[in-house]
């Protein structure tokens, strides 16, 4: 351990290197799982952050809040079935609205206050009253549309407007930002826009349900399912990876990034097996004189993971000072979570690395120290 | 007893055509406090027999045995261990690990033997003054000149107050004078010890500093008293 720390501590310029290059390549890392995320976060915000365990679809909907439609006289019967705590409904209206003079789409989703699927991180202001119309609990990536709290907000085509009485984050839809009206504003606003819905009488697009704690989504679902006959109920995760480019987006980010940490394992191997090369002398050296192959091996380990941990601190530390910089038009969002995801990632692609000079290692023979071959 | 015994050991590498016989039959007894040169050409075999006394290498056939300890019977692991603690060596060159500095190279024993950290600091501290070191010693190994190189490897060597020291060619990358001084100093920390050692060596001028000389040559030993041994 002594030794192995000595060796960084003394050989700056080698060390510096490596640990620049695991640096640069996590750095890469996190800004492309923070893109990932805050698209992630922008497409599914909505639902994601909704306070739900599971949503209601109906049948023919095909899991699309655009295209599923359920009366909301089936509220009752779903508040009914066994396991279900509480229920909700969700509509959505993809619009535009004007803020000096510039259009810009817009998601308004309607909603029943205090019920389940209403948005949850509330950062200013209040949340609508069920009884109340024209006011919402706007996102606020509405801001950047220079809306703010207290001001309003009104619908292409639309004679009234919403007023904005709070705010919540990470409850975007589909990249645009939500308004969160409630069902009857919702409602009202779609007759006014989608004339030809009007004949369709009182809906939601879909139910968002909370669970019993001891209630899973797939019984709950079975049950709920078989009492309507005309639904299709699905967890969250699943309901956020039906929606429109979710599912591509998160498998190609995922992919790039575990392409990543296997480039980040062969950079240490690399790494290791050239220092292993040139230090085939030495290690014949310290076997000679009673290094046993736990005690090398034991330091190269210790190396390779100074050598990610530093990578991983200088790569997070270049993403920060990137996050200060970027216009917030550009969706990234770091997470605590996913920067702790992987820098264990990184740590143990480093080890695995590592791993691979150790045949190459055990097999250095003391003998060699003699004689002048070292 | 005596400090070591080599008995009828015999090392052949390779097989059919490629079969050479480095060592035949060699026997050798190195008594307690006995400093011997082991003096041959390149290519005689003394290299390959230190190897094997060492534990490097294993015999095709005879026996080590280094105090009282059956060197040849042991386990590959545990003539590691036993390495470690009971035989110094002084290589070839200098073979000091090159971001250590002087003093940390000896104490890098207390990392690989089993002797506490004290006890080898103690005595990398008192080995450096005998050596003429002490203002080296937070000095790397680039920075000291090769004859001081030697004496750290010395140190290296005794650090952990090994029975047995095995001294390769210490004078190759030396001038004459300076691995005059450097054999000297060796044989004085040796003798002053205690402890037996065995110097191999193609130069005739180093054997002087020893108390008897065995010559090799084609894998045979041929002894040859320099001096009767006081006993």
């Amino acid at each position: 351990m002594k030794l192995a720390l000595a060796e960084i501590r003394r050989r700056r310029g080698r060390w510096g290197s490596i640990i620049g290059a695991v640096g640069f390549i996590v750095f890469l890392v996190l800004v492309l799982a923070a893109l990932s995320d805050g698209l992630f976060i922008g497409t599914a915000g909505a639902l994601q952050t909704g306070d739900s365990d599971a949503l209601v679809y109906s049948s023919d909907g095909r899991r699309s809040l655009v295209r599923s439609e359920l009366p909301l006289s089936d509220l009752a019967e779903v508040a009914a079935v066994d396991g279900v705590a509480d229920v909700g409904a969700l509509g959505v209206l993809l619009a535009t609205a004007a803020a000096g003079g510039d259009a810009f789409d817009i998601a308004v989703m309607g909603h029943i206050p205090g019920h389940a699927g209403e948005p949850t991180q509330l950062v200013e202001g209040r949340r609508p009253a069920p009884d109340e119309s024209f006011v919402a609990v706007a996102d606020v990536s509405l801001e950047d549309q220079g809306i703010s709290l207290g001001d309003s907000v009104t619908l292409t085509d639309s004679s009234q407007p919403v007023e904005i009485v709070g705010l919540v984050e990470n409850a975007q839809y589909l990249l645009a930002p939500t308004v969160w009206v409630p069902l009857g504003t919702w409602q009202a606003l779609r007759f006014e826009l989608r004339p030809e819905t009007i004949g369709r009488g009182a809906v939601a697009q879909a139910f968002p349900i909370l669970l019993d704690p001891d209630a899973t989504v797939a019984s709950v679902g079975a049950a709920i399912d078989e009492a309507l006959g005309t639904t299709e109920t699905v967890s969250k995760d699943e309901a956020i990876l039906s929606l429109p480019g979710v599912d591509q987006q998160q498998s190609t980010f995922t992919a790039i990034i575990a392409v990543s940490f296997v480039v980040v394992g062969i950079v240490i191997a690399l790494f290791f097996a050239l220092i292993t090369l040139e230090k085939r002398g030495q290690f014949a050296i310290l076997k000679a004189i009673g290094s046993s192959n736990r005690f090398l091996l034991q330091g190269v380990l210790v190396q390779a993971i100074i050598a990610t941990v530093a990578g991983y601190v200088v790569g997070w530390g270049l993403s920060r000072l990137l996050a200060l910089v970027l216009p917030s038009s550009v969706p990234v969002e770091f997470l605590t979570g996913t920067a702790l995801s992987l820098f264990a990632a990184t740590v143990v692609m480093g080890a695995v690395g590592a791993l691979f000079s150790f045949r190459r290692i055990i097999r250095i023979d003391p003998a060699a120290a003699l004689g002048g071959e070292a | 007893m005596n400090a070591m015994t080599v008995n009828d050991v015999t090392k052949v590498y390779g097989e059919g055509h490629t079969r050479v016989r480095a060592l035949c039959d060699a026997s050798l007894e190195l008594r307690d406090n006995e400093f011997l040169a082991l003096l041959g050409p390149s290519g005689s075999g003394k290299t390959t027999l230190l190897s094997v006394i060492g534990g490097l290498l294993a015999p095709t056939s005879g026996t080590v045995t280094i105090g009282s300890t059956l060197l040849t019977d042991l386990s590959k692991k545990d003539q590691t261990r036993f390495r470690a603690n009971r035989v110094g060596f002084v290589f070839q060159g200098f073979n000091l690990v090159p971001f250590l500095t002087a003093r940390e190279n000896m104490t890098v024993m207390a990392s690989i033997s089993d002797a506490g950290r004290d006890e080898i600091g103690q005595r990398a501290d008192q080995l450096l003054d005998e050596l003429g070191l002490s203002d080296r010693s937070d000095n790397l190994p680039e920075q000291l000149s090769g004859g001081e190189r030697q004496r750290v490897a010395i140190g290296r060597a005794l650090v952990t107050d090994p029975d047995l020291i095995l001294v390769d060619e210490p004078t190759a990358s030396l001038d004459t004078e300076l691995g005059t001084q450097v054999v000297k100093l060796l044989a004085s920390e040796i003798k002053s010890r205690g402890k037996a050692g065995i110097m191999v060596t193609h130069d005739l001028r180093m054997v002087e500093y020893t108390d008897r000389t065995v010559k090799i040559l084609d894998g045979e030993l041929q002894p040859t008293e320099k001096a009767p041994i006081n006993e």
